[in-house]
């Protein structure tokens, strides 16, 4: 199997076992608790829960067979296990962990038949009738139920969000989608998803899911004719969280589809193609103002091929999973069961697959800067571009221009959380969370820049390295020294002195000391970056740096006309001693001597006769100017 | 600034020297000499010279050594030393024929000659002149003046327009050896003569005044330097120079020079001394050790003066005890006598009225330097007064006194940049890290002030200004600043 047909999905390699579908055994899922009850003869031959992993161990109890379970769900807190027998009431049994301690029963208004029931709430329980929804609370220690709250519509069936306690309910065989908001103690409506209308829209085409921490309401559209079927993504993110058709997938296929939600990825499984696809609505795509319209991030791949370990009496032998079967029932957010196998999976995405498929690196970026553990795969990824032989600068920079439109929004919102805000202004919300893959120059610095840095890659780390450094010139950031010192060495091992002195002379490299030392010991391979280290310097202002500088190369003068403040007038007149100019000598001792500031440092500091004897000796006929002051 | 402006040290209403420009065109020459002798009706006439130039052409013998030149220039090309003097000096004939060399001799690259002659008239093919080549650090200076051609290679940082004016100097040299007609006279006659052999023992007045071209400020700044003296001794001086020499007729100037420095000058009414004759009278009397001894009677032709003919020199040290070197010079070609009397009649009225000792006297002070004079910043400078050509430095200070090669270079570079043709300067102020100049060029005066590097902008201006201040109180002492006559 080669990398480009490599599938980027796979099913979890432990998945939970229970018991499967027989004739005295049923299962349920609760996809609150997303927990698998295996009920063994109405709860008579005993119950057996078993949450998401099979590291979480399984709660055993029995209850009395009152009849065929319709549904069955802990509350939240597991304290009170629900199960629902009829159309008309949900038994409610209290739970200590093992067994079941008490029973009540807590009937739907007259006339209304019950779809289902949901755990609003620790204690809180709402029955969905088809005439609208009732909320209790729920008392274990009265065993009794405290009526809070209804609300009239009319409902076909629904379709429950447990992270986003959203409920959607259908009327109208569907082309009425109404969300309702579940809050302790009370519910709301919120505005109807708009969709086409008269247009039916079955159970099963409805996902709720959240996506990039929006609830959205996925539904699923097949279209007659050639057309092929499209996912409408309606998020609630209009005022009031009323939901707004905002992207469209485009399937480019029809029949019949699961969809799942990795990583804010939308997942759509085709199960004729035996085959998957992937979209991510934070991408660009083709937009009419209002909607967007996506393709598929990469092209459709079948799930990685899994296989069961079955114990044998001799051996243990595999059963080969079948993939895509008609028994799978699909659960949010990545769950995939398959009853009749007794199986349970989580659907996962192997992100650097996924990256080797999508073959534009700027896309690559994109998609990989929104996923949770996208980091090191897309500095692995900028790294393998980088280090192709003609890699496209192009590409890389704008790629480094996603990377750096994350850091400095998040910089930037970190800084606001720093500054003080004006007395009156409300203060910062929250604390912004970081963005889930955070690129900083460091990062760039140690997981590609540096691993560039080899003789034969020497080309390769300048274009790199130019081109971030132009991307984070681009968004305003200024580059740390490390990026800096690496481009000037880079270019110096690459002899391109001249680019050196224009990026330095138009501001591409931002002046510091440290760069400027870097400079000043280049000075021997190129005569140029001294002085351009002092230009450096003098832009800093740092005077003393300068005077340093001129003093080792001898132009003590130009030291002293820079400044005359502070200065060991020891230090000059000995460097100008040894620099055997007698002129130079003459000048520094006759510049100290004028300086009303240091004049008075020869008649107190003896050590500085000395040197008005050597000026005596250099020039022996002008002893009047030493002597005259 | 401006205050000072008004401030022209120096300055007086005649001058016995021609003002001159540095660059002006030399080609301008006066025929002074028969308006002399017209006015004094005297009918000398320059048949000498005529005679003279008869008797070269039957003197003329071949130049043998021609055959072996080629197989020896290669010994020049190879010799380090030769080539690494920093600078050249060649005179040849418009023919080629080499005349003078600064170094070795000149018979042994007698093909550079050539060469040197091809470039000259492959130019002038065009009805052009060529002045100057380049290359790299070294310029090839020509100057083409019939009958000779002079051309400088030169490694020094002096400009071209400079190195034209040395040249101008040497040829003005030979022709005050010669005089300028009867050098053109020669060549008409006889194109391929070899002038070396009138011109022996003028190789040692040329070698001279090169050197003393390049260590005397004078001959960049076209001025001569005056001997300070009171102007009662001055005027002392002069008066008895007039008064001993008022019955000679025809003498034209009488100067009286000591250690380079000029003590007095007088001259025939209506006369004037160009500084560039006087540069060459000054050369004459500093290369001629014999002066010291003898009484001298020679021919000298002031080429700006009167190109065409000689005047006639009387050339004595006044006396043992003083070495002021007096020159009298006349038209008459027969009055050594009468000015040798007239000599010891000046001298004895100077020792009467003791100025040889005040001559002494300053000749043996010690110049001040800038130092002694209360301008601790300003290392040295040149003052010269435009209108009566003088010129007045202190005496060399710390540092120069150990590099005064580059002092003049100074000198010289900055001089250029107030009289570069194309682009002159009013005022020039320039810090590097080995020293600051402020050069200052007004319709009086140029100046030459050499500052300490650290000098800032305004110090060297207050400087400059107290110094035009200081000059000025001095100026009778420093300068001449009358010019008296016959």
């Amino acid at each position: 199997m080669n990398a480009s047909t490599e599938p980027y999905l796979e099913l979890s390699d432990n998945p939970v076992r229970f018991e499967a579908v027989n004739q005295v055994t049923n299962v349920f899922f609760d996809d609150s608790n997303k927990q698998v009850f295996a009920v063994r003869s109405g709860g008579a031959m005993g119950v057996v829960v078993k949450g998401s992993s099979e590291d979480i161990p399984a709660i055993n109890f029995r209850m009395d067979d009152k009849g065929p379970v319709i549904s069955i769900k802990f509350s939240l807190d597991h304290n009170v296990l629900a199960v629902q027998r009829t159309t008309t009431s949900v038994e409610f049994m209290n739970f200590n962990g093992t067994t079941i301690e008490s029973e009540y029963t807590q009937n739907c208004k007259k006339n209304s038949s019950l779809l289902g029931f949901v755990w609003a709430q620790n204690n809180e329980v709402a029955l969905i009738t088809d005439h609208g929804i009732e909320l209790y609370m729920v008392i274990p220690e009265k065993k009794a139920l405290k009526h809070l709250k209804t609300t009239s519509a009319t409902v076909q069936w629904f379709v429950w969000c447990s992270r986003n306690k959203i409920a959607l309910l259908a009327s109208s065989h569907g082309s009425h989608l109404q969300p309702i908001l579940f809050k302790p103690g009370t519910i709301s409506k919120l505005s109807k998803v708009e969709t086409e209308p008269g247009r039916m829209t079955l159970e099963r085409d409805v996902t709720l899911a959240t996506l990039y921490d929006v609830p959205a309401v996925l539904i699923l559209r097949h279209q007659s004719g050639p057309q092929t079927a499209e996912v409408h993504v309606h998020t609630l993110s209009g005022p009031g969280q009323a939901p707004v058709k905002s992207h469209v997938l485009r399937l480019n296929l029809s029949g019949r589809f699961a969809i799942n939600v990795v990583d804010d990825l939308i997942l759509v499984h085709h199960q004729a193609s035996r085959s998957s696809q992937v979209f991510d609505i934070a991408l660009p795509g083709e937009s009419d103002g209002t909607v967007t319209y996506h393709k598929a991030v990469a092209p459709a791949r079948s799930l990685k091929p899994t296989s069961l370990k079955l114990p044998g009496l001799v051996e243990p032998s595999t059963h080969k999973c079948e993939l895509y079967s008609p028994n799978w029932v699909v659960f949010q957010p990545n769950i995939v069961i398959d009853a009749k196998l007794g199986c349970l999976w989580h659907i996962k995405l192997c992100l650097p697959v996924l990256c080797s498929q999508i073959s534009d690196l700027p896309l690559c970026t994109q998609l990989t800067l929104k996923r949770t553990c996208g980091k090191d795969v897309l500095l692995k990824l900028i790294l393998e571009h980088a280090k192709l032989p003609k890699p496209s600068l192009h590409k890389l920079q704008e790629s480094s221009n996603h990377i750096n439109s994350v850091y400095r929004s998040w910089a930037e919102a970190e800084l606001q959380m720093q500054t003080a805000s004006p007395p009156g202004a409300p203060p910062p919300s929250r604390p912004p969370s970081p963005p889930r893959v955070l690129i900083n120059q460091a990062d760039i610095y140690q997981q590609v820049l540096q691993k560039l840095d080899k003789e034969d890659l020497l080309q390769n780390l300048e274009w790199t390295l130019i081109s971030y450094m132009t991307s984070l010139s681009e968004f305003g950031i200024p580059a740390e020294h490390t990026l800096n010192e690496l481009l000037i060495t880079t270019l110096v091992r690459r002899n391109k002195f001249t680019a050196l002195m224009q990026m330095l002379q138009y501001g591409v490299v931002a002046d510091s000391k440290p760069l400027a030392c870097l400079l000043l010991s280049l000075g021997n391979l190129h005569p140029a970056a001294s002085q351009l280290a002092l230009d450096m310097l003098a832009r800093l202002g740092a005077n003393e740096e300068i005077q340093e500088v001129l003093l080792d190369q001898g132009q003590l003068l130009s030291a002293l006309k820079l400044s005359q403040e502070g200065v060991s007038p020891r230090k000059f007149l000995e460097a100008a001693q040894n620099s055997g100019d007698p002129a130079l000598f003459h000048s520094t001792l006759f510049c100290f001597k004028s300086s009303a500031q240091y004049a008075h440092a020869f008649l107190k500091d003896e050590r500085l006769d000395t040197f008005i004897q050597h000026y005596k000796s250099l020039f022996p006929d002008s002893s009047n100017n030493s002597n005259s002051k | 600034m401006a205050s000072n402006c008004e401030v022209e040290p120096g300055a007086a209403p005649e001058s016995a020297l021609v003002t001159t420009d540095s660059y002006e065109n030399f080609q301008q020459m006066s025929s002074s000499l028969e308006e002399i002798k017209n006015s004094n009706f005297t009918s000398s006439t320059q048949d000498e010279f005529l005679d003279n130039c008869n008797n070269i052409d039957s003197d003329l013998h071949v130049n043998c050594s021609t055959v072996s030149v080629s197989s020896q220039d290669e010994d020049y090309i190879r010799d380090e030393e030769w080539l690494g003097k920093s600078k050249h000096i060649f005179v040849l004939s418009s023919a080629g024929k080499p005349i003078y060399s600064r170094y070795g001799n000149e018979d042994r690259f007698a093909s550079y000659f050539g060469i040197m002659q091809a470039l000259v008239s492959f130019v002038q093919a065009d009805d052009d002149s060529i002045r100057s080549m380049h290359a790299g650090d070294t310029k090839f200076v020509f100057l083409f003046r019939e009958p000779l051609i002079l051309v400088a290679v030169s490694k020094t940082e002096e400009c071209t327009s400079q190195l034209t004016a040395q040249l101008n100097y040497v040829f003005n040299q030979i022709a005050s050896m010669l005089t300028l007609s009867r050098l053109v006279k020669i060549y008409e006659q006889r194109r391929n003569y070899d002038l070396r052999r009138l011109l022996t023992g003028v190789e040692r007045l040329i070698d001279h005044l090169l050197d003393f071209s390049e260590q005397e400020p004078a001959f960049t700044l076209g001025a001569v330097q005056c001997l300070p003296l009171t102007s009662s001794v001055r005027d002392a001086i002069s008066s008895a120079i007039v008064q001993s020499c008022s019955k000679i007729k025809n003498l034209v100037f009488g100067i009286l020079l000591a250690n380079n420095q000029l003590i007095t000058l007088v001259r025939m009414k209506k006369y004037c001394i160009h500084p560039h004759d006087l540069h060459l009278i000054f050369n004459l009397v500093q290369a001629s050790e014999s002066l010291k001894t003898a009484e001298i009677w020679t021919p000298l032709c002031l080429p700006r003066f009167d190109a065409s003919g000689f005047l006639y020199g009387h050339v004595s040290y006044l006396a043992e005890d003083c070495q002021a070197c007096l020159l009298l010079l006349t038209v008459e070609r027969d009055a050594f006598f009468s000015l040798s009397e007239a000599k010891q009649r000046i001298v004895e009225r100077l020792r009467r009225g003791n100025c040889l000792e005040a001559i002494n006297e300053s000749l043996n002070t010690k110049e001040e330097t800038c130092v002694d004079i209360g301008f601790p910043e300003l290392r040295h400078y040149l003052y010269k007064c435009k209108s009566t050509a003088q010129f007045h430095q202190p005496s060399m200070g710390a540092p120069y006194t150990i590099n005064c090669k580059r002092l003049l270079d100074l000198y010289r570079r900055a001089h250029y940049r107030l009289h570069c043709p194309t682009r002159p300067l009013k005022l020039l102020f320039e810090r590097t890290s080995e020293d600051a100049l402020l050069a200052w060029d007004t319709r009086g005066f140029e100046l030459y002030a050499i500052l300490e590097p650290l000098t800032d902008t305004g110090n060297a201006i207050a400087t400059v200004g107290r110094l035009l201040n200081w000059i000025k109180k001095r100026e009778d002492k420093l300068f001449q600043l009358n010019a008296p006559t016959f």
